[in-house]
């Protein structure tokens, strides 16, 4: 773009801003928080954001704006009852059983600083997904004039009549590698785990305000070995090549809050370093803050493939 | 042209006559009328007629009559003060010939942004902002034919200069029914016919560019009438690459990696076949090419753009009462843009952009103009345009090995009928009611519409006239600009059964108070307008070719599109000076713009860029003496509305634990897996970049010989150098050997005072 400027190429006018001084801004905290009925621990996360010129491992934060972080008061309520969290160097946390997260819930989240910074968030735990359905499939491909097959799971379930019907999907595929032309005797293969994406990073969210009984089909999640990406087709039958396979998949059932911060994140991350692209704003449900206060209910099915 | 009857009790009745040049007049039988034909800048004429018997009289003015205060005035009158019409801007050719030139040149879009209720875009540019519309709802029309990108140099220039046009008029609201497509403004020039009684020309050198204009006649009367075939011919052209190459044979490197040069030529033949037919044929063509490649990065550009439009008109006077205009029009804008530019400044990870952006139309329009009596004037009209857009673009990052297709062409057919009438029942009020109705096919989808128009004018006293107007509006054709790429990138793209057409509904309300005695008059205005189904770009959209995954995908722009709503409202004040040796206006222009997607910002209203709270413009032009001539405008607005990254921060998600159950101390799936995110501010254009500013002066001087006018300009662009921003940019900042480079926000400026000079001759 600077190419296309005659004279801003100029030294005189170009100059170089402090963000900060700029932006004319206060210090807005980050706070990220999800809570879920499968928590043992209910964990938030407070932290300063970085200067955007800041490298990734450096930032312009002081000891005090730490010291901040750590003597805040950060509390967690729900139907009249009300915890502290405690500070442990790095978040603030409590153990569940002082507040269990239950299912149809509103939680509030309330943080106050030494210099009279207040946040508040609040959300509500959705409903967890009761039956779920994992298809193992495969797909006939064509690479270099041969007919290979790749191999992949669906997965399939009906929305809860009561919660909104915002999901994520993620699952692990653990495996051991089968070995034919291996010797007897020689040593078999350790178990290993990759986890697998159902289909491009944006169709890991769903959505459906629709009818409630509206049923799901995720897009296809690849198994693949690790360190393969998913477009690789299988070298041969799914017998041949692993000697153990299961998959898991987890199905979260996500709060609205959680959705909309997460799919404005996968937008971003989707174009990260593309000049070209439009700038993604992350929305956040923070009240004088960042970040995202979110609730999940997971689902999982495990499936022994082989 | 001004046509002036006095009847029997002296009492002086008149008309003005229509772009074609007919008029009607009703008077009282009687065996002779004396009739006055004037034109400011033109000898008035008179001459006896006979109204009892058809005759047809033919008036050619002649020009080089100084300006009178009473004529003046007279204009004034007639150019607004009692008429229906509202929200409506007349631009004066010999003002903006006295006005501060920019790099030598005179620009009508940048006289226009000057105007109360027009903002212009980014420092420097010519797009136009109406009453919180977008760049793409300007009707801009040449001789009728639509010109779609009116900009040269990234839009630093328009190529409308002023010496080829005869009358350039923009309308923001109160729109009459013959006009249609766009919902916020309509601006209708008119290019100069040659003269019928001699070759004229005027030939300018400037700062950046050298233009020649010539007219006059190619085939004399007979008789002492005018001549029946004229022409005109206007036509620029940049120096720049020319230099360059001199520069590079006489062994001198270029200093700046561009190359750069763009020209521009218009063209007009008028025949005259009788008193009742006259045919006009005429064109514009201009075209600009850039290139850049940088010896320390991987940025490269390419790109040409340009427009070619074509009209070809038969006037015809049917009868004493009615007029008819046939046009076959045909408009072409073409952009291609090649850019390879690193994803962060420094690195080798390099994208390229392939962008095509096309649209080509034939249209046939017919209007009639029927004037039955005197406070009647009717129009009707129909219009069918054939577009052709193609819509291509494409992002591939350098090591991908996807190749992007051109996207294949989309027609479409836009047909538009109107009636509209103008009356005035009494001599206080003045109506204007008439109705638009359009409809749209493209492939198998079909969209109709109608557009209510309704103004009206009420003369409270003799200097104080009241107005009000509501108009409906439809736009069919939407271009899409990306905020990321600060160069031209206009996609135009059609109506189709994905994307509706633009709507809006406008109110506006007014008065026009003329102070004969200090020359002034004094309009001020409100509205409201309402947009529904306008288009943006969604976050993130990018016409990658390529997925995350590494997996190949087509672009379709649709996919990257998205529809909301806008809202605009705001008062515009004009104070304005025609008559005497000072002459100029101050407008202030108060507005507030908001636009809502359900995809963008979270589904929260925000401000579009252009949004912008205060506008301030102060232009002053000032005859010295006979031949010289002071002249300044300074101009003030609020900061443009910036998505800018502000901060990042640590963000979670949800991962899959290993099914065997949680890890052993707890910690849950969802604070288990971190990435840095970019905080923009948490909403979209939050940020409000500095208010710009700027004051520019110049002084011209004139001299008048027997058959030639030389004039030399001395203009000087942003006279106290104030840096106004332009845009901000992460840099990467060398530290010096051994030391590892950082990362800094930059603020760039461009056009410092610029002092320029360009002369030009008249015969």
């Amino acid at each position: 773009m600077a190419g296309l400027l005659l004279l801003s190429g100029c030294a005189g006018l170009k100059e170089e801003v402090d963000p900060y001084r700029l932006l004319g801004k206060e210090k807005k905290l980050v706070v990220n928080g999800l809570i879920s009925p499968q928590d043992q621990v209910l964990m938030v996360k407070i932290d300063y954001p970085r200067s955007i010129v800041d490298g990734d491992t450096t930032d312009t934060w002081s000891s005090a704006d730490y010291a901040e972080i750590a003597n805040s008061v950060v509390t967690l309520s729900t139907s009249g009852k009300t915890v502290r969290l405690d500070y442990d160097g790095d978040s603030f946390s409590i153990s569940a059983s002082r507040l269990p997260v239950i299912a149809g819930n509103t939680y509030q989240l309330r943080i106050q600083t030494p210099a009279g910074k207040q946040l508040a968030a609040s959300c509500v735990v959705p409903y967890a997904v009761k039956t779920m359905r994992v298809r193992f499939d495969s797909v006939a491909t064509l690479q270099n004039g041969t007919t290979l097959k790749r191999y992949f799971v669906t997965s399939h379930w009906t929305k809860p009549a009561v919660t909104p019907g915002y999901y994520q999907l993620a699952g692990l595929f653990r495996y051991t590698p089968g070995c034919p032309t291996c010797a007897r005797g020689a040593a078999p293969a350790s178990e290993r785990t990759n986890a697998i994406q159902f289909d491009d990073l944006d169709e890991t969210l769903l959505e459906n305000k629709g009818a409630a009984a509206a049923g799901f089909d995720s897009m296809p999640a690849y198994l693949v070995d690790q360190g393969k990406s998913p477009e690789q087709a299988a070298t041969g039958p799914f017998r041949t090549i692993y000697k153990a396979a299961t998959v898991s998949v987890d199905l979260f059932s996500v709060d609205e809050n959680y959705f909309l911060y997460q799919s404005a994140a996968v937008q971003q991350i989707k174009t990260k370093g593309n000049p070209f692209a439009e700038p993604v704003s992350l929305p956040s449900n923070i009240s004088g803050g960042l970040g995202c206060f979110g609730a999940y209910n997971k689902s999982t099915a495990l499936v022994k493939l082989l | 042209m001004h046509v002036a009857v006095k009847n029997r009790n002296g009492v002086l009745t008149g008309a003005v006559t229509d772009e074609k040049g007919f008029y009607a007049v009703r008077v009282p039988g009687q065996d002779s009328l004396a009739v006055v034909y004037s034109l400011v800048g033109y000898q008035t004429f008179t001459c006896q007629v006979r109204p009892m018997h058809h005759s047809a009289v033919d008036v050619n003015l002649t020009p080089g009559q100084t300006l009178t205060g009473v004529t003046v005035c007279a204009k004034s009158l007639q150019s607004g003060f009692r008429s229906a019409d509202m929200s409506r801007i007349e631009l004066s050719m010999a003002q903006l010939r006295k006005m501060p030139a920019f790099l030598g040149e005179r620009d009508v879009l940048r006289v226009l942004q000057l105007m109360p209720g027009v903002q212009k875009g980014t420092e420097g540019q010519t797009g136009l902002y109406v009453r919180g519309g977008g760049a793409d709802q300007n009707l801009i029309m040449l001789d009728q034919a639509v010109v779609y990108n009116p900009s040269h140099l990234f839009g630093f220039f328009s190529p409308f200069s002023g010496d080829a046009l005869s009358g350039v008029t923009l309308t923001k609201g109160g729109f009459p029914a013959r006009y249609g497509g766009r919902l916020s403004s309509v601006l209708d020039m008119t290019l100069k016919e040659g003269n019928s009684d001699r070759l004229h020309g005027e030939a300018g050198i400037g700062l950046i560019a050298s233009r020649l204009t010539l007219d006059g006649p190619l085939v004399k009367g007979r008789s002492g009438k005018a001549a029946p075939l004229t022409f005109a011919l206007s036509a620029r052209r940049t120096y720049y690459d020319l230099l360059m190459k001199g520069l590079a044979q006489a062994g001198v490197s270029n200093p700046l990696p561009v190359d750069y040069y763009f020209y521009d030529a218009t063209g007009k033949l008028s025949l005259t076949i009788n008193a009742r037919n006259k045919i006009l044929l005429s064109g514009y063509l201009g075209r600009d090419r850039f290139g850049s490649q940088q010896a320390t990065n991987h940025n490269t550009t390419n790109l040409t753009w340009g427009n070619a439009v074509g009209s070809l008109q038969w006037n015809q006077q049917i009868s004493s009462v009615l007029t008819g205009n046939l046009a076959l029009l045909l408009s072409h804008y073409r952009l291609d843009n090649n850019t390879d530019q690193e994803s962060t400044a420094g690195t080798s990870d390099v994208y390229s952009l392939r962008y095509r952006s096309g649209i080509r139309d034939y249209s046939l329009k017919y209007d009639l103009v029927y004037k039955p009596a005197a406070g009647h004037l009717l129009r009707l009209g129909l219009q069918s345009t054939a577009h052709r857009f193609s819509p291509s673009a494409a992002v591939t990052r350098r090591g991908d090995a996807t190749q992007g297709a051109l996207a294949p062409p989309i027609d479409a057919l836009e047909s538009g009928l109107y009636v509209d009438e103008g009356w005035q029942p009494f001599r206080w009020l003045q109506l204007m009611g008439g109705v638009r109705l359009s409809h749209y096919w493209q492939g198998s989808t079909q969209y109709r519409n109608y557009e209510p128009r309704l103004s009206l004018a009420v003369t409270v006293s003799p200097t104080l006239s009241l107005k009000t107007a509501y108009t409906g509006m439809n736009q069919y054709v939407h271009m899409l600009s990306s905020s990321s790429i600060g160069m031209p990138n206009d996609l135009w793209v059609p109506s189709t059964a994905r994307v509706a057409p633009q709507q809006a509904r406008q109110v506006a309300v007014g008065l026009v108070k003329n102070l004969p005695h200090a020359g002034l008059t004094v309009t001020l205005e409100g509205y409201h307008k309402s947009m529904e189904h306008v288009i943006s770009y969604r976050e993130g959209a990018d016409f990658s070719l390529t997925t995350t995954r590494g997996g190949a995908t087509g672009t379709n722009w649709q996919d990257n599109v998205t529809a909301g709503r806008g809202w605009s409202y705001g008062m515009e004040a004009m104070v304005q000076k025609k008559a005497g040796r000072f002459s100029g206006w101050a407008g202030y222009t108060l507005a507030w713009t908001q636009w809502q997607f359900a995809d963008i910002n979270g589904g929260k209203p925000f401000y579009p860029r252009y949004d912008r709270r205060h506008d301030v413009s102060l232009v002053g032009i000032y005859e010295l003496t006979k031949s010289i001539t002071l002249s300044g405008t300074w101009v003030y607005g609020t900061g443009n509305a910036l998505t800018m990254p502000q901060t990042r921060y640590s963000s979670y998600q949800l991962t899959s634990t290993d099914p065997s159950g949680a890890s052993a101390d707890g910690t849950p799936a969802g604070l288990q897996n971190y990435r840095l995110m970019i905080d923009y501010g948490g909403q979209k254009n939050s940020f409000r970049a500095d208010a710009y500013h700027r004051l520019d002066l110049g002084i011209q001087f004139r001299q008048r010989r027997k058959r030639t006018e030389r004039s030399w300009q001395f203009s000087l662009y942003n006279a106290y150098n104030r840096r106004n921003l332009f845009f901000y940019q992460l840099d990467v900042i060398a530290q010096g050997k051994d030391q590892p480079n950082r990362l800094a926000l930059v603020r760039y400026s461009t056009f410092p005072v610029i002092p320029s000079f360009s002369y030009s001759m008249r015969f």
